[in-house]
Parts: C-alpha cells; structure tokens; sequence
C-alpha cells in the first residue's frame, strides 16, 4: 500500500519538475544564448511482487540542456567571417565617399588647376589671370590636403576600435576562465548540481568573442581553452593570457597588438590575429588604407614636383628663373623603436614617374655602408647589400640626416605620404615663370622675357595630358581613375561578400536556434501535459488514499 | 522541422528592416533624379563617369580657349581690312605718280597724302587688344609693333600659342614684320622725303617711285597672304567648335546615362517595395498571434 503512494509521490514529483523547467523555458523565451532544457526521467527499478516485480514509480535523473556543439562552433565561425567582412565593409565607407568626386573635388581640382593655366596661356602677362591660377593651385593643394586628413582621421578612428576590441576580448578572457572556475567548483562541490545556466552562460561569452576574433575551443576536464587569431592562447582552464595595445614599432600614429604567452616574452601579434572585427581592422588598415593614402599621396606629388620643376626652368616677368609653386613636405622616414643607432634618414623625391604606392624598409645589413632596401608590396628586396648613395632607381635617394645607423637597423619609408604635414602654396603671381620654356640655366646678365611668350605655360600644360606616373603608364587623372576603381571594386567586393556572410552567419545561428532555442507552443504543449500528469498523479494519490481508508474501515 | 519562437520574430524583423533600407534608397533616388554614386555602387561606372566629366572640362576649356584667339583674330582682321583700305587708296597715289606730267607741287602733295597714309598704316600695325598688349608683336606684346619714327618692327619672330583643340596649338601666326615686305613701311618714308623735296634731281625721283611701286607691290602679296591665314585659322576654329559640341554632346549623353536615374524603373521598384513590405507587415503580426496561449483558459 505504501508502494503506491511512494509511486504517486515520484509522479507528482518528476511532473513537478517537468513544469518547473518549462517555466524556466517560458521565462527565459528572449535570454540570448539561453538553451532549452528537458527534464530526464527513468522508471525507478522493480522490487520483487509475489511472484513478479513492480516498478515504483520514477525518477528525475537530470535536467539537461539541448545544446549541439558541432552548431555552435558553426555559428561561430560563420560569425567570425561574417563580422571580418562586415568590419571591412564598413571602414571602407569614409573611403568610398571620399573618391566620389562630389564630395572630395580631388579630380575637379586638378582640372580646374589645368584649366586656369589653359587660361594663363593666353594671357601670360594678365595679373588676374595668374592670381586665378595660384588660387587653383592653392584649391589643389588643399584639396589633396584635406583627403589625406580624413585618411588620417580613419586611422584614429581603427585605432580606437582596435582599443576596444583588445578590451572586449580581455573581458571575455577573464569571463571564460571565470566560467571555467565556477562550473568545475560546481560539478565537484555539490556533486553535479544544474549548471546548464553558467554553460549558457560561457557559450554566449564564446559566442560575443567569434565576433572579435577566428577562435578555436578545446573542452578539457570540462574546461574550456581558447586559442585565437592563428594560434595565440588566450584561455587556458582558469588562467589568462591577456592581449595589449602598443604604437606601432614603425609607426606611432599606429595601434599594434601585443601578446605575452606564459613565461615568454611579450610579441607582437598584430600579424597572426585574424578573422573577426580585429582581424578586418588590421586586413582594411594594410591592404586598403595604406595603399589609398600612398596613392593620393603619389598623385600630389606627381602633380607638385612636375610643375614646380617646370617652373624652374622658365623666367619669371622679372628675366629670373623660377622656383617652386608648391611647397612640399618630407616623405615620412621612421626609424624603427627596435633601433640600437640613433641615425634617422631623409628621403629626397628624385623621379616621381618611378615611385609607386608601395612602402618600403630600409634596413642596414651591415658595419659597412651596406643597404638592404624591401618593397613592401610584394616583398622584393629591390636592393640587397647596397651603398646607401646607390639606391636611386625606385624614383628617391636616401641619405642619413642626423646620428648614426648601426647594423640591423631597419627604417619604414613612405615615399609618397608624409603624414600630418601639407602641401601649401606660398608663390605669388610673380613667381608663376610663363616664359623662356627650357632655361637650364640663369641668364647672364638678366634680361625680361617678352610678356606674351606662354611657352613655359604650355610646357606646364604638357604634363596634365602626359603619362608621367607609374613608369610612363598612367597620366595623373588615370591614377586617380585607378584608384576609384581599384577602392569601388574591393568595396563592392565586401559588400557582395559581407552580405552573403551575413546570410550564412543568421542561417547557421537559426539552425543552433531552431535545435536549441524554446518554442512557446511546445512549451505551451508540454505545460498541459505535466499539468495532466501531474493532476492524474494526484488522482492515484486520492485512490491510495481511499483504498486505505477502505481497509480501515473493514479492520475498524 | 523545429523552429524555434525566436527564430520567427528574427526573420520577421530582419525581412524588414533589409525592406526598410531598400524604400530608403529607391525613394532618394525617385526624390534626387540621381542614383547614388559611389564607387562602391558602381567602380567601372564611377571611373567612367571621372573619365567622362574630365573630358567634359577639358572640352569646354578649348572652347574657352578658341574663343580667345577668336577674339584676337577679330580685332586682326579688322586691322588688316583697313590696311587693304589704306593700300587701295595708296595704290591711287603711286599710279598718279607714274604720270610723268607732274610737277614739284603735284609730287610734294601726293607726298602729303603718302605720309597720312603712312601714318594710318603705323597706328594699325599698332593694334592693341582689350587688355593693351600689342597683337602684332610676336611675344613683345608690350612693345609697339612697329617704331612710329623709325619704322622698325619692335617685336619678335614668335607666335604666341596656345592649345585650341587635344591635338592643335595655334595663334595668330600673323606680326607686323610678316604683314609687311621687308622695309616697307621705311620704303614709303625714303620715297617721301624724296618726293617732296624740290631739289631731288629727276632720276632720284624715278627711283624713288619705282622703289615704292616694287615695295607696294611686294606688301600687297604679303598683306593677302596675312588676311589668308587669319581667314584659315578662322574657319579651322570654327570646324573645331563644331566638333567640340558634337564632342560635348557624346560626354553629356555618358554622364547622364551614368548618373540619372530610369523614373520608370525607380517608381515602380518603389511601389513593389512599398507592396512588399505591407505584406511583411501582415504577415507578421497575423503570425505573432497565432498561439496555443490564447486557448489555455
């Protein structure tokens, strides 16, 4: 008799249970990373019965959560690409704004400097014409200015979010390991108490952090350990190895990422952190930045260098030759912080068609005057253990300006960007040397040229039409052509590419949500049931209850 | 298959938001006549368009330019016609002096005549332009064509050009020094100062004539051949204009192909959209009401 009681009590109970947990399924429908649990239940073993055995009743044997790993990592990793493309994709939009010609003028600033000379041409000696031109040459410089200044703003603004993604993934680092004490203190302690809520919990960290960073999880002892980017260990069971922001070693204006492994030394890693957010900062900042602000700078200085040395070789109204129109700043040199030689180095524009978008890195191989210049583009040393003086023929000459260069030293050089320095126009519109086309050298003595010879005019002109860039391949304007198609296409590109992964990251979470997420109507539909099973346990408990109260009453 | 309650309300919201975003673009479109061009949006199109709006600008400054030199081979040919003028009439003069029947006061007031006519032609070989540069100077605009005592040509041998055309740099390849044969201008004083001399013995006279007949003769040769090739110029920059624009047209055809939008194409994409996302709508909320809840009473 007390047999169904005791039935009746574990059927109350385990539908106890079952409702409990679909509550808890009801309560947490919106919780993000939230898995759905069920309740386990096994019949209690039989005990012996006359000549047969019984069941006595049932037991919950757990309450376990639905959870696929295979789907998580999927989605992971789905997020991880998705969240790099989208990153890239959307750095690349102060870019593309930049090129569209209405809003920068790049290209209508070189046409209208053109077109003010075309001006000059016919009247050379016209004080308001040649005023015309110098504000034109003042409006390209500016121009050209303000573009490389917003170039710089996106580098401000990759190394704020390389900032914070460093922070965001040293917080997830803590948390994980954090989760990682928690849950074995829980499964030990109080002898594998429900700790499906704390693993929710650490898959969701995990989950936040494959937006970050490409990341792989091994599951130890119940313990999680991360690696990320190409294999730098971030987790390992309750420890942390935790990431830092440092300038730059050749450049301070940049954020690189350091990583100090258990009893190593701190490295940098900026190279080997990819995929995720991160990983689309450092890919946008080398392959797509880099090169348009190389490339704008280029073009500038094509421009600058091409008329003033035009400029020069002609007399001004005064029978004096004449100097540069635009002033233009020092190619960027740095010495690298791992330097042991104080020696820094000045580059000096010799040939602008030679120079192309690429930096290059300097470094000296050995005690004597021996050079090893690597472009930086494709990796080729286009001179190995050459004198300083001898590397001439990628359009610049090097020199050392102060100190000393010791062995090993490397310097970055950007011939073609020089940083937060102008361009700037401080000649007068009698500086501007319309005449005597190809005067090499000062005439001696002094004469005025006639005021109507153009002649120098027309060889300035000459340039705008002429292939005087990329070694004879391309006019000014069909570099900057190059450059809008080269930054639409990749930016089309990401965000052709961004979309489908984005696609494939929502699939892949929809296929982890449909498996693991809650669906009211079954929990609506399980709700009934445990409430029925629960309402005819009760019953059984009422029979019981009669049936001894029968019994009573016969022994009574 | 499961699906989970979320799932349904993700893909609802995400349907329109992407639904949103499109209405957003087709209607700036409809709003701005143009389609958004970015490089992103379109990168041939976009190098096209620089490529087209470049040779737009560099079109129109030819055409700038033609108008110019235009100019200036206007004010020329008005100069010149008066030369012919002035000639004409002194070509009256020296065939009156071929008449042997004149006497010393004949010839000192044809002499009268010669240097006024003399004088005309200096003040019309020093043309100026608006802006007071000499147009017949070669590159020495600021130079009198030709010396009003010495009758010297006070210019250079330079033609001052400019580009009229991608392929064409002219000027006005006239000067006071090609308009006139050599010494001309001196010729007609010489013979001047000559005629009207009473002293000058009759064989002075007979050459002083025949100089001057053979200098007019070799000028008027000189003079068609500088109105010729003001006339040349003239009719080659007009065939060029007429390029230009047709040149302009094809440029403008380009950018507007590239840059404005097809109203038919935008306004009824925006009213499918439109469609699209009330069906969404709809759907979603007829769907978020379907419930087992609303049966458990």
């Amino acid at each position: 008799m007390a047999d169904i009681l005791s039935i009746a009590q574990s059927g109350l109970h385990a539908a106890q249970a079952g409702i409990n947990t679909t509550g808890q399924n009801i309560a947490n429908v919106s919780t993000p990373g939230y898995s759905r649990q069920v309740v386990e239940q096994q019949p209690s073993p039989s005990v012996q019965y006359g000549l047969t055995s019984v069941g006595q009743g049932t037991n919950v044997t757990g309450i376990n959560r639905i959870y696929s790993e295979f789907l998580a990592v999927q989605a992971n990793t789905a997020r991880t690409t998705s969240s790099n493309l989208a990153t890239q994709s959307a750095e690349m939009q102060p870019i593309n704004n930049l090129l569209t010609d209405s809003s920068s003028g790049l290209s209508t600033a070189v046409l209208e400097f053109f077109n003010k000379l075309q001006d000059l041409s016919s009247k050379p000696s016209d004080t308001s014409t040649r005023q015309t031109v110098i504000s034109a040459s003042q409006n390209l410089a500016a121009r050209f200015n303000d573009a490389q200044k917003q170039l710089t703003n996106v580098n401000g603004g990759l190394n704020t979010q390389i900032k914070d993604s460093v922070t965001k993934i040293n917080k997830a680092a803590s948390q994980i390991a954090s989760l990682n004490q928690q849950i074995a203190v829980s499964q030990t302690s109080r002898g594998g108490s429900n700790v499906n809520g704390l693993l929710d919990q650490r898959d969701q960290v995990v989950a936040n952090l494959s937006k970050q960073i490409k990341l792989i999880v091994n599951e130890q002892d119940g313990n999680y350990n991360v690696m990320i980017g190409n294999g730098v260990p971030l987790v390992l069971a309750f420890n942390t190895y935790k990431l830092e922001t440092v300038a730059s070693k050749n450049d301070p204006t940049r954020l690189n990422v350091t990583h100090t492994p258990n009893g190593g030394a701190e490295v940098d890693v900026s190279d080997v952190l990819l995929g995720g957010s991160l990983g689309g900062i450092f890919d946008f900042r080398k392959n797509i930045l880099n090169p348009t602000q190389n490339t704008i700078g280029q073009i500038i200085l094509a421009i600058t260098s091409d008329i003033n040395a035009v400029n020069k070789t002609g007399l001004k109204a005064n029978g004096i030759q004449g100097g540069n129109i635009f002033t233009q700043p020092a190619s960027l040199a740095t010495p690298y912080t791992t330097n042991t030689g104080s020696g820094g180095i000045s580059i000096a524009i010799t040939n602008t068609n030679l120079l192309t978008n690429s930096d290059y890195i300097l470094e000296k191989t050995g005690a004597g005057d021996s050079y090893k210049l690597t472009r930086v583009s494709d990796g080729v040393d286009v001179y190995s253990n050459s004198a300083l003086a001898t590397i001439t023929n990628a359009g610049f000459s090097l020199s050392i300006s102060t100190g000393t260069v010791s062995a090993g030293d490397q310097f970055l050089l950007r011939p073609t960007y020089s940083g937060a320095s102008s361009y700037s126009v401080t000649a007068t519109i009698s500086d501007i040397a319309t005449a005597a086309v190809g005067t090499s050298v000062q005439p001696d003595p002094v004469v005025a040229p006639a005021p109507g010879d153009n002649s120098n005019v027309l060889a300035m002109l000459a340039k705008q039409t002429s292939l005087v860039m990329n070694s004879g391949l391309s006019s000014y304007q069909d570099t900057l052509g190059g450059l809008i198609s080269t930054v639409g296409n990749k930016s089309a590109e990401l965000k052709a590419t961004s979309a489908y992964a984005e696609q494939w990251q929502q699939s892949s979470s929809i296929a982890m949500e449909n498996y693991s997420g809650i669906n009211l109507e079954e929990e609506a539909a399980n709700l009934l049931r445990y409430q029925q099973a629960y309402q005819a346990s009760g019953t059984v408990l009422q029979m019981a209850r009669q049936m001894f109260d029968s019994i009573l009453g016969i022994m009574r | 298959m499961r699906i989970s309650t979320n799932t349904i309300y993700q893909l609802s919201t995400s349907q329109m938001t992407a639904l949103q975003e499109k209405i957003s673009q087709t209607s700036q479109q409809a709003s701005t006549g143009k389609k958004v061009m970015t490089p992103q949006d379109d990168p041939v199109g976009s190098a096209k368009l620089l490529e087209a709006k470049q040779a737009i600008s560099i079109n129109d400054q030819y055409a700038v330019n033609r108008n110019a030199l235009k100019y200036t081979i206007g004010i020329a040919n008005v100069a010149l016609s008066g030369v012919q003028d002035v000639m004409q009439s002194m070509n009256e003069q020296i065939v009156s002096l071929g008449n042997g029947i004149l006497n010393s006061s004949n010839r000192q007031s044809i002499a009268i005549t010669l240097q006024s006519q003399l004088d005309h032609l200096v003040t019309l070989s020093n043309t100026k332009d608006a802006a007071g540069h000499y147009i017949f100077s070669g590159y020495k605009s600021d130079t009198a064509s030709i010396n009003a005592s010495t009758y010297a040509y006070g210019g250079d041998a330079n033609n001052a050009v400019i580009q009229v055309d991608s392929s064409t740099q002219l000027g006005l390849g006239v000067n006071a020094n090609t308009m006139f044969s050599s010494g001309f201008l001196a010729q007609i004083k010489t013979s001047i100062t000559a005629l009207s001399d009473a002293s000058s013995t009759d064989a002075q006279i007979a050459t002083a004539i025949s100089d001057l007949s053979a200098a007019f003769n070799a000028s008027q040769i000189t003079v068609n051949a500088a109105q010729v090739t003001l006339g040349t110029s003239e009719n080659r920059l007009t065939s060029m204009d007429s390029i230009g624009s047709e040149r302009a047209l094809t440029y403008k055809d380009t950018v507007s192909s590239l840059e404005d939008v097809d109203y038919n194409k935008v306004l009824s994409d925006l009213a499918r959209q439109q469609l699209q996302l009330q069906v969404a709508q709809k759907t979603f909320t007829q769907i978020s009401n379907l419930s087992i809840f609303n049966y458990i009473k």
